[in-house]
């Protein structure tokens, strides 16, 4: 596998974890509302905005590139 | 008495955010992040689920399935966000319930926690019934007792407040049976007492004035099924003597009718009444009870199941948010009323509030409105006399005193001065009060 590919794959593979997170935490956020406990979806709420800047980072950055 | 599951993902974040979906769904999750930290794990801990990642710092979650005891953890899931024909070969040929490629949907997460929490209740002792929900202490007793006697053929007797879920309980035995026929379900006390024998046993046509056609009775739709009566001691005495012979012989003879026919059906009944209260008033005969009762199984009032209430709640609003689309949530303050009110009319009147303050919510908090007008009981705080109407006034200044001397912390010019009153009328009444009970105490020694 060339430095390309693999820096492709790797692109790929943080992109994939950056969505699942943001999937699976908004599922728990909307979970925890539904229960009213508001204190702990507003601090995943919180990490969510980390994870969606990771994203955003990781989609400004061409896929060949890891870093 | 958490199902555990094991999160192996060298992503911190999303083992984290999988792990709170986790405890949502109930579960006690274990987050590691290599396979060295996984194999300890396990060394630990017997999981109900582990969520394995294949491509980690230190080799593949497939690793461990070589290095573990298969028996004694639960199921198996693989979440990779790098397929391959190796990889699913490789689950393939191991016992690998689900092999699911990142991005996923939550729900199929959901889906995987759920059936692994289905699966681990009995190995963790705790008994969940269909359509039961329930977690308290309270609730474990009839929980278990149900489990273990629903394969079997003895005749059951729930008996328990209006309300309490009496209906639920005898669907859920019935799907425990393993019974083939059908679950029918009917109140003896809303039916006619001259219907009630043709609702029970049938009617051929003609056997009396508005027999147009032939009938089957309940008795014979649950045939091979179980048949719910419910409020059996409202039944007329000389049906509930021919309702004995029927389970004695296991026939039924429809109204009109000639022949017997062979009705194999379990009946379970149900009283909200006192069944022992019941046989001493004469509304149910003593040998029907005793046929009708290898086990007698008592539901708790709601009141008594602690923060089952809650739990009961978002059950129902998940259940109206399926229906319309929704995300309704009760409100924080909603939940403390839940848990301070009595409910006199037990699940049934907290389904139908919830119904009602969903309905009537514009936004998305639900705010429950109790008791549809009507005051809860009273309750008594440190800074509240409740009393009810008849108690003689002697009673009411006795407790009148007593509670403003405990809310003043002993103080009898504070407890004076706090009622209006001088300090000589609060330590005559105490005086009167304290012979009173000397006197009380002497008439009982006597």
């Amino acid at each position: 596998m060339t430095d390309v590919e693999t820096g492709q794959r790797q692109w790929l593979h943080d992109v994939n974890n950056a969505v699942n997170t943001i999937g699976v935490t908004v599922s728990v956020i909307n979970h925890l509302m539904a229960r009213g406990e508001f204190d702990h979806a507003k601090e995943l709420a919180a990490e969510l905005e980390a994870v969606c800047d990771r994203c955003r980072k990781l989609l400004r950055q061409p896929s060949g590139e890891s870093g | 008495m958490f199902p555990h599951v094991m999160i192996l993902d060298d992503d911190v974040c999303f083992a984290r955010s999988a792990g709170e979906l986790a405890k949502v769904e109930g579960f006690q999750p274990h987050l590691v992040h290599t396979v060295s930290a996984a194999r300890d794990a396990v060394r630990r801990q017997s999981m109900d689920l582990m969520l394995l990642d294949l491509e980690l710092p230190d080799g593949s979650g497939l690793d461990l399935l070589s290095e573990i005891d298969l028996a004694d953890h639960g199921q198996l899931a693989i979440i990779t966000g790098n397929p391959s024909i190796e990889t699913a070969a490789s689950a393939v040929s191991a016992p690998i319930a689900d092999y699911l490629i990142k991005p996923l949907d939550p729900k199929q997460l959901i889906t995987i926690l759920r059936k692994a929490s289905h699966l681990s209740s009995p190995r963790t002792g705790t008994h969940s019934l269909p359509g039961v929900i329930a977690n308290s202490e309270i609730m474990r007793a009839p929980l278990h007792l149900v489990s273990r006697v629903a394969p079997s053929e003895a005749s059951i007797f729930l008996e328990g407040e209006t309300g309490t879920g009496k209906e639920v309980f005898a669907r859920a035995i019935h799907e425990l049976s393993g019974r083939k026929g059908r679950f029918v379900a009917m109140n003896c006390g809303a039916m006619p007492a001259e219907l009630l024998a043709s609702q029970l046993f049938g009617h051929e046509r003609g056997s009396f004035t508005g027999a147009v056609q032939r009938h089957a009775g309940v008795f014979e739709q649950a045939a091979h099924g179980t048949l719910f009566l419910d409020e059996v001691s409202e039944m007329p005495s000389d049906l509930q003597v021919y309702l004995l012979r029927v389970l004695e012989t296991g026939s039924i003879r429809r109204v009109g009718a000639d022949e017997e026919i062979q009705t194999p059906v379990r009946v379970i009944a149900a009283s909200n009444r006192d069944p022992m209260e019941a046989i001493a008033e004469g509304r149910l005969r003593e040998d029907l009870y005793y046929r009708l009762a290898d086990f007698t199984i008592s539901l708790p009032p709601l009141r008594s199941r602690g923060d089952d209430v809650v739990l009961l709640a978002r059950h129902f609003i998940e259940q109206l948010n399926e229906r319309y689309g929704l995300r309704k949530h009760l409100c924080p303050s909603s939940l403390q009323r839940l848990r301070a009110y009595a409910w006199p009319g037990n699940v049934r009147e907290l389904r139908s509030a919830v119904q009602r303050a969903y309905l009537l919510s514009s936004g998305e908090q639900i705010s429950l409105a109790l008791g549809r007008g009507r005051a809860a009981p009273p309750v008594e705080t440190d800074d509240t006399i409740t009393f009810t109407i008849g108690t003689p006034w002697a009673e009411l200044e006795r407790r009148t005193l007593l509670k403003v001397l405990a809310y003043c912390a002993g103080d009898k010019t504070a407890a004076a001065k706090t009622l209006g009153v001088s300090v000589r009328t609060v330590h005559n009444h105490l005086a009167r009060s304290r012979a009173e009970e000397m006197a009380g105490e002497r008439r009982r020694k006597a």
